[in-house]
């Protein structure tokens, strides 16, 4: 009976997490993502592109200016637990994939809103990064949930 | 100070290129900071304590930078890029680089 109790406790810490992730950790990936898809759909009038001219005539009247953002996103216990699995056959990490283009996304859509706020409707040459929180870990300590740490600027200006 | 990140801004003409300028920053995240984020592990989601923690790097990189420039004489960053480098486990650190101009209104524009 001891014995039984002790195995109840030891399991019921990764049990808590895991329903933790199937529930919040779920419902706020699917959250983020339809705020996502609407924010997008909010700023299709913000030509967003990556070359390193200005696409479009450029109306001058007001002065091209630096925009940045930066996001950092954490997986839950359930999506770190489902690629450690995937990590002994290889193959894509969807779970992982998945935090990833959240923060790019996020990332992406908050420049375009500050050019939007500041009056500008095209940000040009945007360049994403990542940043490197992990390797705060020591080794040998339990290693932590994976981070996706994303940060995005471009240059926000005026087209006519 | 004008800071784009493409190599020429548009309405202004590039008169004279005073040299390269960056600022770095090199930001450690603190304790409780750190526990915040663990119990945000669990669950998944944004960490704001840390968004926030690199937003204030990046932009005080950025304006060491603008004061190079401006020390050199410059009123413009041009073909400005971030970076990050991990240095030492719990630390990270964000620079900025640029070209400072000299850059003047374009007559007529």
């Amino acid at each position: 009976m001891g014995d039984f109790f002790f195995l109840f406790l030891n399991l019921s810490v990764p049990i808590v997490l895991i329903l933790l992730g199937l529930t919040v950790g779920k419902s706020t990936e699917k959250w983020h993502f339809m705020r996502l898809a609407k924010d997008e759909a909010e700023l299709v009038g913000v030509l967003a592109s990556t070359v390193r001219t200005f696409p479009g005539e450029v109306d001058s009247s007001a002065t091209p200016t630096l925009v940045a953002a930066n996001v950092v996103i954490s997986a839950d216990y359930l999506m770190s637990l489902l690629a450690t699995l995937r990590k002994i056959i290889g193959g894509r990490v969807r779970t992982y994939e998945r935090v990833m283009e959240r923060a790019r996304r996020e990332a992406s859509v908050r420049i375009l809103k500050e050019a939007q706020a500041m009056g500008y409707n095209a940000v040009c040459n945007i360049r994403m990064e990542t940043t490197d929180l992990m390797s705060s870990r020591k080794k040998g300590k339990k290693q932590a949930t994976a981070m996706a740490s994303v940060y995005v600027y471009g240059t926000a200006y005026n087209r006519v | 100070m004008i800071v784009v990140s493409t190599e020429i801004i548009p309405g202004f003409d590039t008169v004279e290129v005073k040299g390269m300028v960056q600022g770095n920053t090199v930001r450690s995240k603190h304790m409780g900071r750190d526990i915040a984020a663990g119990l945000k592990n669990l669950v998944g989601g944004e960490l704001k304590g840390y968004t926030e923690l690199l937003t204030d790097a990046r932009r005080q990189a950025l304006e060491r930078m603008m004061l190079q420039a401006e020390q050199l004489g410059a009123n413009a960053i041009v073909n400005v890029r971030y970076s990050t480098s991990a240095v030492t486990p719990g630390a990270a650190e964000l620079y900025a680089y640029g070209t400072a101009v000299v850059a003047n209104p374009m007559m007529g524009a």
